[in-house]
C-alpha cells in the first residue's frame, strides 16, 4: 500500500520532478498554526485600534470643532486592517518565502505551481482570495480529502499544488569518544570495512542518530545485536578489551565516513 | 503530469519516523484504503455495545408494564451484568482487530480480517480488564488531583484572609483586592493544571489496546505498562497528532450533526413537543443515532492509534533498524566479548 500520494511534474525545461503531496494531516497542522498566528495578530490589531481611536477622539474633542464624520472612517480603517492581516499574511509569506507560511514551514510543506516552479503574487493572491470559500463548511478540506491531487478550490484556480519538502536525514551528532576515534583509525587495518553495504552504514547512522530517544532496554538490545552483526560482516577477529557496543558502532561509522571523505592516510 | 507509485528523491519514506502531519496522513490513508472491512468491524463492535442496552430497555418496559415477577430481578440483574461484560469484551476485541489490521498493513505483513479478529477475540477479556483498570486509574488520578488542588486552594484562601472573612463578613472591605485577584489567578491555574494533568495521563495511556492486539503473550496490566513506556517523551507529538486528526474530521462531524438535526426535526413533526413521548423519543433517538454514526469515525481513530504505536515502536525501540542481510555465520564472531553499552552514559 502507498501511504502518501505522489505526483510527477514536468518542468518547462522538461525535467521530471517527483513530489509527495502534503496530505490532509500536514495541511491541517499548517493551518492550525497559521490561523493561531492570524488570530493573535487580529486581537493585537483590535486592541491597538481601540486604544488609538479613543485617544484620537479624546484629543480632538479637546480641540473643539465637529469631528462626527470621523468614526465611520476609523471603522473603515479597522475593516481594511483586518482584511490586510487576514489576506496579507498568506500572500506576503507565500510570495517572500517561496510558497511557505510559518505553519507550512513547521509542517515542512510548500506551495508550488503545477509545473514545479515557485509561486508568484498572482498564485498566492488567488489562493488567499478563495480561502474564505474553501473555509466555508470546510469545502476545501473535502476537496483535499477526496481529490487525487489534493487541490482545494484556491489551488484549482491558481494552478498550484502543495507538496512536502525534502526531509534531511537524521545525522548523528558525531563527536565519537576518544576510544571510538582511536578504534576507528585502527579498524581499516584489521577488518574489511568495504564489506559493509551502504544500506548497512545507513542503518548504523540511523541508530546512532536516534538512540537518545530510545528506551533503555531497546537501545541495549539493538546496540548489541547491530554490533555483533557488523562485526561479523566486516570480519573483525580481535577486539580491544572492554569495548562496548555503542563505541564499536561509533568507531565503525567514524571509520567508514572518514574513508568515504577520502581523508584516510 | 501523472501520479506515480515509485519512490523518488522528494518522497519521505516510511523508514524514517513519521512527522505529525504524515502520521495523520497515513492514518487517513489506512482508513480510506480499507474502508469496507474496517466499517464492518466497527459496525459489529457497535452492535455488541447496543445489545445489552436494548435488552435493558426491553426488560425495563416489561417490568414496568406488567408490575409482576419483580422477585426475578435478583437473578436478571446479575445475569445482565455478566452479559454486558461479555458484550463489552466482544466490542473491544472487534475494534482492536481494526488496529491490528492497520498495524499489519504498516509493517507490510497484511492479514485477513478473520485472522486478526480471531487473535483479538481470543484475548477479549484482557481488553475488558485493561479498560476497567484504565477507568479505575482515571478515577484515582482525578481524585488525587482534586485532593491536592483542594489543599492548595484552602491554603491560598487562608493566606488571603478568608478565615477572617468567614468569621466576620464585615471585614471584606479590608481585604486587599490584589490578593483577591491573585486568588482568582491561582484558581484559574488549578483548572488549567487539571486539564493538562488529565490530558497528559490520557495520552500516556492512549494506546494499550494496540500492543495487546499485536504483541503475543501480553497481559492487560502489561499492556498499560507498554503504553506508558512507549509514549514517554512523546506526549506533545501524540497530542498534536490527535488534535490535527480531530480538526481534519470536522467536515465529517458536521455531516453527523446534520443527520442528528434532521432526525430530531422528523420526530418533532410526528410527535408535537407537548406529547409525553417527545422527550423520550428525542433523547433515545439522538443517543441511538449518535452511537450508530460513531461507526464511521471509530476505524479512523483505531487506524491513527495503530500508526502512533507503529511510529513509537520505531522511535522508541528502533524497530526496523537491521542490516540488510543478517550474516549466517554470526556465531563465529558473535562471542560475548562485546560489552553492553550503558544507555545512560
Amino acid at each position: 500500500m502507498r501511504f502518501l500520494n505522489r505526483v510527477n511534474l514536468n518542468t518547462p525545461e522538461s525535467v521530471e520532478l517527483e513530489f509527495s503531496l502534503a496530505g490532509i494531516g500536514n495541511r491541517a497542522l499548517a493551518l492550525l498554526i497559521d490561523y493561531h498566528i492570524v488570530a493573535l495578530s487580529l486581537v493585537a490589531f483590535s486592541l491597538l485600534w481601540v486604544f488609538l481611536s479613543t485617544r484620537l477622539m479624546a484629543y480632538l474633542s479637546q480641540l473643539g470643532g465637529n469631528y462626527s464624520a470621523l468614526p465611520p472612517w476609523l471603522l473603515a480603517l479597522f475593516v481594511l486592517g483586518t482584511f490586510v492581516i487576514y489576506a496579507g499574511y498568506f500572500v506576503g509569506f507565500e510570495v517572500y518565502w517561496q510558497g511557505q507560511t510559518p505553519g507550512k514551514r513547521v509542517a515542512k510543506i510548500r506551495v508550488i505551481r503545477d509545473d514545479g516552479r515557485p509561486i508568484g503574487l498572482t498564485q498566492a493572491g488567488l489562493r488567499s482570495l478563495l480561502r474564505p470559500i474553501d473555509d466555508f463548511f470546510f469545502m476545501g478540506a473535502l476537496f483535499i480529502l477526496f481529490g487525487k491531487r489534493e487541490k482545494r478550490i484556491g489551488d484549482w484556480v491558481a494552478g498550484t499544488l502543495v507538496v512536502q519538502e525534502n526531509r534531511s536525514r537524521t545525522k548523528p551528532a558525531m563527536t565519537p569518544s576518544d576510544r571510538a576515534q582511536k578504534l576507528g583509525d585502527w579498524l581499516p587495518t584489521q577488518s574489511n570495512l568495504e564489506n559493509l553495504h551502504p544500506d548497512d552504514v545507513a542503518v548504523i547512522r540511523e541508530y546512532l542518530g536516534r538512540r537518545p530517544d530510545m528506551t533503555r532496554k531497546a537501545r541495549h538490545d539493538l546496540s548489541l545485536q547491530l554490533a555483533r552483526q557488523v562485526r561479523s560482516r566486516i570480519q573483525l577477529e580481535e577486539l580491544p578489551a572492554g569495548l562496548n557496543s555503542d563505541e564499536f558502532l561509533e568507531a565503525v561509522y567514524w571509520a567508514v565516513r572518514r574513508g568515504s571523505d577520502g581523508v584516510t592516510e | 503530469m501523472t501520479s506515480s507509485p515509485s519512490s523518488g528523491p522528494n518522497s519521505p519514506d516510511l523508514t524514517q519516523p513519521l512527522t505529525i502531519g504524515n502520521a495523520v496522513n497515513v492514518g487517513f490513508r489506512l482508513y480510506g484504503a480499507k474502508l469496507k472491512p474496517y466499517l464492518r468491524l466497527a459496525a459489529m463492535s457497535t452492535l455488541w455495545v447496543l445489545l445489552p442496552i436494548i435488552l435493558a430497555i426491553a426488560l425495563g418496559v416489561f417490568y414496568i408494564s406488567t408490575q409482576r415477577y419483580l422477585t426475578t430481578l435478583g437473578l436478571v440483574i446479575p445475569a445482565w451484568i455478566v452479559l454486558m461484560a461479555f458484550c463489552s469484551a466482544r466490542a473491544y476485541a472487534l475494534s482492536a482487530a481494526i488496529a491490528r489490521l492497520g498495524y499489519a498493513e504498516l509493517t507490510q505483513q497484511p492479514e485477513t480480517v478473520d485472522t486478526a479478529y480471531r487473535f483479538t477475540r481470543a484475548r477479549q477479556w484482557r481488553f475488558l480488564v485493561a479498560s476497567v483498570l484504565l477507568f479505575g486509574l482515571g478515577i484515582l488520578v482525578t481524585l488525587g488531583f482534586y485532593l491536592v488542588a483542594a489543599i492548595v486552594v484552602a491554603l491560598v484562601f487562608a493566606f488571603v484572609g478568608g478565615t477572617e472573612f468567614l468569621l466576620n463578613p464585615q471585614s471584606a472591605a479590608l481585604v486587599n483586592p490584589g490578593l483577591l485577584i491573585l486568588a482568582f489567578l491561582v484558581f484559574l491555574g488549578v483548572i488549567g493544571l487539571l486539564i493538562w494533568v488529565l490530558t497528559w495521563f490520557s495520552i500516556r495511556f492512549a494506546i494499550p489496546e494496540v500492543p495487546l492486539a499485536v504483541e503475543p503473550g501480553l497481559t492487560a496490566t502489561q499492556s498499560l505498562g507498554r503504553s506508558w513506556e512507549l509514549t514517554d517523551k512523546n506526549v506533545g507529538r501524540i497530542f498534536l497528532i490527535l488534535l490535527v486528526t480531530w480538526i481534519a474530521t470536522i467536515p465529517l462531524q458536521l455531516v453527523i450533526q446534520l443527520v442528528l438535526g434532521l432526525a430530531q426535526e422528523a420526530i418533532a413533526r410526528f410527535y408535537p413537543e407537548t406529547s409525553p413521548l417527545y422527550s423520550v423519543l428525542t433523547v433515545g433517538s439522538s443517543f441511538l443515532i449518535s452511537l450508530l454514526l460513531g461507526i464511521f469515525p471509530l476505524p479512523l481513530w483505531q487506524s491513527i492509534k495503530a500508526v502512533v504505536y507503529y511510529d513509537l515502536r520505531r522511535r522508541r525501540e528502533g524497530m526496523g533498524l537491521q542490516l540488510s542481510n543478517p550474516p549466517l555465520d554470526e556465531s563465529e564472531f558473535g562471542s560475548a566479548d562485546l560489552q553492553d553499552s550503558d544507555p545512560s552514559a
